[in-house]
């Protein structure tokens, strides 16, 4: 296997006092593509939010006395010592299970706003918004979307179409897609596989968490794991 | 491009005039004296003088027991007469004006510019090919010299000097301010713009603006006001008036960001005539206190009066501001669209007034008004006073208090912005139905006033 470029060793996750994910090991490396599958509830969407940071997953308390077991690496470096938006900067991208809706924010100033944060620099904004323009085509978007707040107005399957926008215009090094499936038809479902395979080629790494399997005859999946009660197992 | 920061600070002392401190009899007869005004002029300074000695200070909004009337300068003119070119006017005060960008904007995009200086208006232009037209874009004294007849027909007409103690004042002590005439049919493309300067300290400014509108014609007027910081207390009390005639158009919009220790009490109001429309759009950034509730008298059938309007409150600013919309006729419409943000322990009030008659036979009104307050220190309130003595008219009132919503901080903050540029693009999002109707140039301005505003307020 290539060099891991996220590295998780026995963490532990608690929300509002309950724990949902113990003792979870995962290893992905550089353009691999990981399933994760499960039932409601099992700990998928938590890992998701635990790893992009969200504060309110919060890594276990170790008991009295014991330094903390739980252990995660992004590129070698110490994932949990940083803030949600570091960890977006080095190269994390969570495409959201439910996006949501900013009313008065365009989709064109999110995008802007999300490409400038990762350092990224615009020289001219027309080029970048024909560029912008280009993408959403490709995820079956239209130019208005652009000019739309964010998720104002847009059905279930384009706010995913919106994330996958964002995925396409950031290329992270690591894609969390957290139930992208849920809300696309068909046609949804093969853009996604297409732009897998693409950006795996690229290095870009993905953990694809879903209940339905439909998705995954659209992409070829290195490995898949399956999630039940916060722990993960091999399935093949 | 409008630049109303405002660190550019000019010490001018030349004044051609400097009335001592305080307020008076002799003053009132001296500025007019100064101004060669004719006789009813005077006459209705000191009718004003007399009622505003007799009126008390509004107990009621934002408090004002900090605001000491004999530690002002009423009268403080920096020149004889506006300048009609900008190489004329005096470096000093050429200065500030270059500071904020205003010759400049007047080059690319606007029909015309009047600028104010303290007391007086020291720079006055209008395209040529629009006062061949028959526009009129002056300062308000040389409105009155070169129009009296005009003058004297409006002035004072739809704010009466014993509308309100400010109003009094204002009709007492005024100077400066523009006066805007377009004639019939004719629709004025770019904006006129005017600028409004407190530069000296404990200065009183009581610009008098009078806008006529006659029939069909249509224009925008934008003002931008701006003071450098001094801690002791400046006081602004405006008056506007304006009239809009039957299927005239008239949008007014401010952009106000007095630095915080100016009082900003002014008094605006529109008579509105049969199918004719009246638009403020009010941004309040700036000012320790702001008491303004923008009028519209809707005489005329079917005539329609909105309000736009935005309010920051930081720390130690009271933003009391509103829109009043009086429904006289059938089928009159009005909207009234209030957002405030409070922060760092500001306070903004949301006060207005919507009164529909028994002769507004199928009147509509909306109101909607939208607080977003940034953390607990901070205020927000809602003072409507909705009347509707008509059967069939509507009326909807909205009101909203909201903290910044933290699912969408995160989601953006997952997208790699952080916390404060996080806030920054959620409260521009908030705002933006307003900063979408603001000229290009000023809602550059705004929205750059807004995120400096912003730096560190949150998280």
């Amino acid at each position: 296997m290539k060099s891991p470029i996220l590295s998780i060793s026995r963490l532990q996750v608690v929300v509002e006092g309950k724990k949902v994910i113990s003792d979870l090991d995962l290893e992905v490396a550089v353009g691999q593509v990981v399933a994760i599958t499960g039932a409601n509830g099992s700990g998928k969407s938590s890992l998701a939010q635990a790893i992009m940071g969200d504060e309110r997953y919060r890594v276990a308390d170790p008991p009295d006395g014991e330094a903390s077991s739980s252990k995660v690496t992004f590129e070698g470096k110490d994932l949990l010592a940083m803030s949600i938006d570091e960890r977006a900067k080095a190269g994390i991208f969570v495409a959201w299970q439910n996006p949501i809706t900013i009313p008065g924010v365009s989709v064109f100033s999110l995008s802007k706003s999300s490409f400038e944060a990762r350092g990224y620099k615009i020289d001219k904004l027309t080029e970048f918004k024909t560029r912008l323009e280009e993408i959403a085509r490709d995820v079956g978007l239209s130019k208005e979307h652009i000019t739309r707040g964010v998720n104002e107005g847009f059905s279930g399957g384009e706010k995913k179409r919106l994330e996958l926008l964002q995925l396409l215009l950031i290329k992270p090094k690591l894609a969390i897609l957290d139930e992208i499936d849920s809300g696309l038809d068909g046609d949804g479902l093969k853009i996604v596989g297409k732009l897998v395979a693409q950006m795996k080629l690229k290095g870009t790494a993905f953990i694809l968490i879903t209940h339905n399997k439909k998705l995954l005859e659209e992409i070829s999946v290195d490995k898949i794991f399956e999630m039940k009660y916060g722990k993960l197992s091999t399935r093949s | 491009m409008a630049n109303f920061q405002l660190d550019h600070k000019t010490k001018t002392d030349k004044y051609s005039y400097k009335a001592k401190k305080g307020l008076s009899r002799k003053l009132v007869e001296e500025i007019s004296r100064q101004k060669k005004e004719p006789e009813w002029m005077l006459t209705t300074r000191l009718q004003a003088l007399d009622q505003y000695l007799k009126m008390p200070i509004p107990a009621w909004g934002a408090d004002l027991s900090q605001l000491n009337f004999d530690d002002l300068y009423y009268y403080l003119k920096p020149i004889e007469k506006p300048y009609q070119t900008w190489s004329d006017v005096p470096p000093a005060i050429r200065e500030v004006f270059e500071a904020t960008g205003v010759p400049q904007a007047e080059r690319a995009m606007l029909a015309g510019v009047g600028s104010q200086f303290d007391s007086e208006v020291i720079y006055h232009s209008l395209q040529k090919t629009l006062a061949k037209q028959g526009i009129v874009f002056l300062s308000m004294d040389e409105g009155l010299k070169q129009h009296e007849e005009i003058v004297r027909e409006y002035f004072g007409k739809i704010v009466p000097y014993g509308d309100n103690k400010l109003a009094a004042l204002n009709s007492a002590v005024w100077s400066g301010g523009s006066f805007v005439y377009i004639p019939r049919g004719v629709e004025v493309k770019l904006p006129l713009q005017a600028y409004f300067r407190i530069n000296s300290e404990k200065a009183g400014q009581f610009e008098r603006t009078l806008i006529i509108a006659e029939e069909g014609s249509s224009v925008t007027y934008v003002e931008g006001c701006s003071a450098p910081a001094y801690s002791s207390a400046s006081l602004h009390a405006a008056v506007v008036e304006v009239i809009v005639k039957e299927r005239a158009r008239v949008r007014y919009t401010t952009v106000q960001n007095w630095y915080k220790s100016v009082y900003n009490l002014v008094t605006k109001r529109a008579i509105v005539e049969k199918d004719a429309s009246m638009e403020w759009v009010d941004c309040n950034l700036g000012s320790k206190v702001t008491m303004k509730y923008p009028s519209c008298v809707l005489r005329g059938e079917r005539a329609h009066g909105s309000m736009l309007s935005i309010a920051v409150a930081a720390s130690g600013q009271h933003q009391d501001s509103g829109a009043k919309m009086i429904h006289l006729a059938p089928q009159t419409t009005s909207e009234i669209v209030s957002k405030s943000i409070s922060k760092g322990g500001g306070r903004s009030s949301y006060r207005g007034q919507v009164l529909i008659s028994p002769q507004a036979t199928g009147a509509r009104s909306r109101v909607v008004c939208d607080a977003l307050i940034l953390d607990p220190e901070s205020r927000s309130d809602t003072y409507p006073d909705n009347r509707i003595l008509s059967g069939d008219a509507t009326l909807e009132h909205e009101a909203y208090v909201s903290k910044i919503n933290e699912e969408q901080m995160l989601y953006l903050r997952s997208r790699g912005l952080s916390v404060s540029e996080a806030a920054s693009l959620i409260i521009r999002g908030f705002l933006e139905p307003i900063i979408q109707e603001l000229p290009m140039e000023y809602a550059v301005e705004l929205n750059r006033l807004v995120k400096m505003e912003m730096v560190g307020s949150v998280g």
